[in-house]
């Protein structure tokens, strides 16, 4: 018997038919992954649809040109029907994208999505995420207020701090020949044209990654193909709707409950007597910059290659986190290492956004940072020995107080090293701004070479504690498994 | 509450028929107003939310019973609730 459909069955069909959208070259979708937190990445993308659709509308009154562009805009927010609504919807889905990039990343950080054979998704990703903060930074010049060309020009401030041959292609790329009416119109090109297009030739290569790869499976359960799978349309395409619905409602409640008002025009007078601050996705690294070891030309380079260092661990992680193991509770270091950095994120920007334009005593600073990553990874050990106490009622009781031992010289000895990494990080990084500015003395050449060795020491001491805490081929693990053995000899 | 009215075809459909009704008006709302104010914005964006979450609704609905299965009763009366809610807001805005 034919089976009976109704109208919005028969509409289904009908759709599929002419789209061919259930067609098998789309890769079926396990049904463990209709959960939000596997469609963050998605999300973003609705994010950059919406971005894309309320641009072009504005892009129809915008004049990218420093004597029109803030009137133009105040055009847009005065006389267009629904212009300050579509202005404040296009900045908060802004936000949302960002703000969305990143619990994406996060997520895939702590489930690790990075390993083998996703290491190139990784990498794409990390690049998409850049080309998002890209936008981020040009948009935020474009309404030509007192509040985005002051955030702007510490920006661009900072380029100018990088090494030579970045810092003259960066330079060129967003200032082009000098002066405002060539910078504005780089940031407008850029942020209609060319970062759309990249993101966009990105995001293809990513889709084609995932197509082939599939949806990256929990660390533990059967694989993937051994689960119940559904159909790429209808049912994963109207979650996706479904979510993304959701989304647009939220954020067009948002718009509407907290609208946006148009800050002063730029004219040097005004911004001479304003305190630039960068938009809160950039606090972090605004925050670290007004540290007061961070002042002056030589400061800033070494604060900005700080960062770099650390942007490029993020996108090297596939290549630097190898172990095989994907369970969260088999990868203690790396799981603390990740909340801490979230963690210091968050923190940094909230004291970004309370203290603008205040210099940070170098004390302070290490106090707050070192601190936060202390407190951090206090919580994550005592959640991972909560964790392991579970596992370890499953083992015979002298199996269990070895481990329980060595977990607690595991613990302390991490706590150890974060805080002596920190205080010797603070003080090599002090000495090392001294000897640039010409302190040469014997205590300050002591106290480089003293810091450079608690460093080393630390580096060292964390490589044998990750080992030491890989259940699976460490040290642990062996001592239980000959206890084991021991135990069934008897 | 798997049987029953609750889970027959004509409960179904009057939801589907309230839905699409909804959805019908606040398009028309939509079409009508020429937003130029807050309080104007305000109901754009209201209507176009009770658009948006009405869809969202009528989708989880098919999606939900297409495998056999019930659409989690809470999730919907949460849908519900806030499109009632955002309709209210309306009202209070004007």
């Amino acid at each position: 018997m034919a089976e009976r459909k109704g109208v919005t069955g028969r509409l289904i069909g009908w759709i599929d038919a002419r789209f061919g959208l259930s067609h098998p070259f789309l890769r079926p979708v396990p049904e463990f992954a209709l959960n939000p937190f596997y469609w963050l990445g998605a999300l973003t993308v609705v994010a950059f649809v919406i971005q894309g659709v309320t641009g072009m509308i504005m892009m129809l009154y915008y004049i990218p040109s420093p004597t029109q562009a803030y009137s133009s805009t105040q055009f847009i927010f005065q006389t267009v029907n629904n212009g300050r609504f579509l202005e404040t919807v296009h900045l908060y889905t802004a936000y949302a994208m960002i703000m969305l990039a990143f619990m994406h990343m996060m997520r895939g950080y702590f489930v690790s999505v990075h390993k083998k054979p996703r290491e190139a998704m990784w990498l794409v990703g990390m690049l998409m995420g850049f080309v998002t903060l890209g936008f981020g930074f040009t948009g935020y010049l474009l309404p030509w207020t007192v509040v985005s060309k002051s955030a702007t020009d510490v920006g661009v401030g900072m380029v100018s701090a990088l090494p030579q041959p970045i810092s003259s292609l960066l330079t060129f790329l967003i200032v082009g020949s000098g002066g405002d009416a060539a910078e504005l119109l780089r940031f407008f090109d850029l942020h209609i044209v060319i970062l759309p297009a990249a993101l966009l030739i990105l995001l293809v290569v990513k889709m084609y990654m995932l197509e082939s790869h599939g949806i990256a499976e929990p660390a533990s359960g059967p694989p993937a193909t051994k689960r119940k799978l559904l159909p790429i349309f209808p049912d994963v395409t109207m979650y996706l709707f479904e979510l993304s619905l959701l989304f647009g409602t939220g954020m067009l409640l948002i718009s509407a409950l907290f609208p946006l008002a148009l800050p002063p025009e730029y004219t040097p007078l005004a911004a001479s007597q304003y305190t630039p601050q960068p938009d809160w996705y950039f606090l972090w690294i605004y925050q670290v910059l007004k540290v007061s070891i961070f002042e002056g030309q030589t400061g800033l380079a070494t604060a900005l290659s700080l960062i770099t260092v650390v942007f490029l661990a993020l996108i090297l992680l596939p290549f630097i986190d190898r172990g095989k193991s994907k369970e969260i509770s088999r990868r203690p270091i790396y799981i603390t290492l990740g909340l801490v950095f979230a963690g210091e994120v968050a923190v940094l920007s909230y004291w970004g956004l309370i203290t603008p334009g205040e210099t940070i005593p170098v004390e302070q600073a290490a106090l707050v940072i070192g601190g936060t990553a202390l407190l951090i990874s206090i919580g994550s050990i005592l959640t991972y020995r909560l964790m392991y106490s579970r596992a370890r009622s499953r083992l015979p009781t002298g199996a269990a107080n070895l481990v329980s031992h060595t977990e607690l010289r595991n613990g302390a000895a991490f706590v150890g090293l974060v805080a002596a990494g920190a205080l010797s990080i603070g003080g090599a990084l002090n000495t090392v701004v001294a000897v640039a500015m010409g302190d040469w003395s014997v205590t300050t050449l002591l106290t480089f070479a003293g810091s450079l060795t608690a460093l080393g020491l630390v580096v060292l001491g964390s490589a044998y504690l990750t080992y030491r805490l890989d259940f699976k081929t460490g040290s642990i693990r062996r001592r239980v498994s000959i206890f084991e053995r021991g135990l069934n000899n008897e | 509450m798997s049987s029953g009215f609750f889970a027959g075809s004509m409960f179904i459909r009057l939801q589907v028929i309230m839905l699409v009704a909804l959805q019908v008006t606040a398009a028309l709302v939509l079409w009508l107003l020429s937003p130029t104010t807050q309080p104007q914005t305000d109901t754009f964006a209201l209507f176009l939310s009770v658009d948006l979450l009405a869809f969202a609704i009528l989708s989880y609905q098919y999606r939900a019973r297409r495998n056999g299965g019930l659409p989690n009763a809470a999730w919907v009366s949460v849908g519900y609730l806030v499109l009632v809610m955002l309709l209210s807001a309306n009202l209070l805005i004007h």
